[in-house]
């Protein structure tokens, strides 16, 4: 215990003890020598009783402070339910995208020798002009591929990454970027497999560019277009869109570390232009916008605030990373800030 | 560990919301994000998830409030939203009495120290002087000075908003 001040001959306990004598945070030895000092200290003791007032009040305060209603705290099994349901979703199941390439890419394979020999066998043949039209496809770990895969199709993967990383590299995201040229035949490609319908969530064979909204959202790269079951899984659950308009095309981008991956949905208003729902990091969310609006393609909405990710850093602090969303579109601002209002993040 | 977990959340988990509250002054929020910390609990398995939970709540709300910050800078306010529509009676007399009381404690809150404010709301959470001392980096034998300037400042700050507050009403 530290040493009592001394006034008038007599030693007096500091304000700052008798706060953890009440406070019962102090020794049995401590308390026993502080209530000897009070019983025979009058001075002490209306310090004490002091203390105790300021006490009661802050307590009163605090109070005054509190929740206007009782925390109605849900069973603790829905909390493991929802960490469990958190786990599953984390467990990305990368060797069945992966699988899914290969065959993608196995069937584009098989449909590219009988292209070429189609150009062989009848030379001048509209497939030998289409051919030399696109480009070479880019040296990728995984190149850009049109599949079918049990009723729901694999439009395109290209090789995924960070962003940051791809920010750092132009000439890169320049070599995987399909060219305008790539992309004017992408229906083309498309329509040698049409798809069966299966539901309005099931993605569909459309490109955006197909449409009048010109060159619309792109994502900077590496991005991969999927069916809406494996985003559902890929993103946990959260998967931004519209309630009654027809999904045309799902494309995700993982993010650096532990952040849920950005989100495009793209969707066809009654209008029958297509809007896309941007879900995502706000610093990417915005990087994305910013720049594309920059570019005059198309209006963007404000952005609404989505789940945040939780994020464990190097040492092991976590910390909440902001996601929004915004809808962006080639129909008047205030007409996507009203469509914003009304996104549905999980079912 | 989950069994203890389940006991930690019977017990506490009204104070971490209550802890929360103090911080994001959003009952709907605070109530969120104290579920969170219980999740998050579940996953880490800390070896002192009493003391965890509170940091992990703090970190959390330090994290709100700058999310808050950064939020202006996207979301547009709505200003022409209807407010909703209420007859006056006794009951919501009360009630403003008590959300003046509440925004006035919220304000000589925001007036402390940081160090200060959090010594305060762990020692109302419940926790002990080595818990505190251990989540603030204080020495244990600097919490009892810590609290006793912060209850005095708290007081002092509030008492200052209510002499102002009734001074002007007179005016």
């Amino acid at each position: 215990m530290t040493e009592w001040t001394s006034t008038v001959g007599m030693r007096h306990i500091p304000e700052d003890e008798l706060h953890a004598y009440l406070d019962q945070a102090l020794s049995r030895s401590q308390c026993v020598e502080i209530e000897c000092h009070l019983a025979r200290c009058r001075h002490c003791q209306r310090s004490r009783d002091e203390v105790a007032a300021v006490r009661d009040r802050i307590t009163s305060l605090l109070a005054a402070a509190s929740l206007s209603r009782r925390p109605s705290a849900p069973p603790f099994t829905e909390l493991v339910a929802r960490h469990e349901a958190r786990v599953a979703a984390a467990r990305i199941d990368w060797g069945r995208v992966a699988r899914r390439g290969a065959l993608a890419a196995g069937l584009v394979a098989a449909l590219a020798t009988g292209w070429l020999g189609r150009s062989l066998l009848f030379p001048g043949s509209p497939a030998e002009s289409l051919a030399a039209e696109v480009p070479a496809a880019p040296e990728t770990k995984s190149s850009s591929v049109t599949g079918l895969d049990a009723g729901r199709q694999l439009v395109a993967m290209s090789d995924v990454g960070p962003l940051e990383r791809l920010a750092n590299e132009p000439d890169e995201i320049e070599r995987v970027l399909p060219t305008p040229a790539a992309r004017a035949e992408q229906p083309r490609a498309a329509a040698v497999m049409p798809a069966p319908a299966t539901g309005t969530l099931t993605l569909q064979v459309a490109s955006f560019e197909a449409s009048d909204e010109g060159p619309g959202l792109t994502l900077p790269g590496l991005s991969q277009t999927v069916d809406w079951y494996q985003a559902y899984s890929v993103t946990g659950g959260n998967l931004p869109r519209i309630d009654g308009l027809p999904v045309v095309d799902v494309q995700v981008q993982p993010t650096v570390g532990d952040a849920r991956p950005l989100v495009v949905v793209a969707q066809q208003h009654p209008s029958g232009r297509l809007i896309k729902t941007i879900e995502g990091p706000e610093e990417q969310v915005s990087a994305l916008v910013d720049a594309q609006q920059n570019a005059g393609r198309f209006n963007a909405s404000t952005a609404t605030l989505t789940p945040p990710d939780y994020l464990v850093d190097a040492n092991g602090r976590t910390r909440r990373g902001l996601r929004v969303a915004m809808v962006t579109g080639g129909l008047p601002a205030d007409t996507l800030n009203a469509l914003v209002k009304t996104i549905t993040l999980r079912d | 560990m989950t069994d203890e977990l389940e006991r930690l959340y019977k017990t506490t988990y009204s104070a971490v919301v209550r802890f929360l509250y103090r911080k994001v002054w959003d009952a709907d929020r605070a109530e969120d994000l104290a579920q969170e910390v219980f999740i998050r609990a579940m996953a880490h398995r800390p070896e002192k998830p009493r003391a965890w939970i509170f940091a992990v709540a703090a970190n959390l709300a330090r994290d709100e409030a700058r999310a808050a910050v950064r939020r202006k800078k996207h979301l547009t306010l709505l200003t022409n939203d209807p407010l909703p529509m209420s007859t006056p009676d006794e009951s919501a007399d009360d009630q403003l009495e008590q959300d003046e009381r509440r925004e006035q404690v919220s304000i000589a809150l925001e007036q402390l120290t940081a160090r200060d404010r959090e010594v305060l709301l762990l020692w109302d959470a419940g926790m002990s002087y080595p818990e505190i001392a251990e989540q603030t980096g204080l020495a244990v034998g600097a919490i009892g000075t810590t609290l006793a300037r912060a209850r005095k400042r708290l007081l002092e700050a509030y008492d200052r908003m209510d002499f102002d507050g009734r001074h002007a009403a007179h005016s």
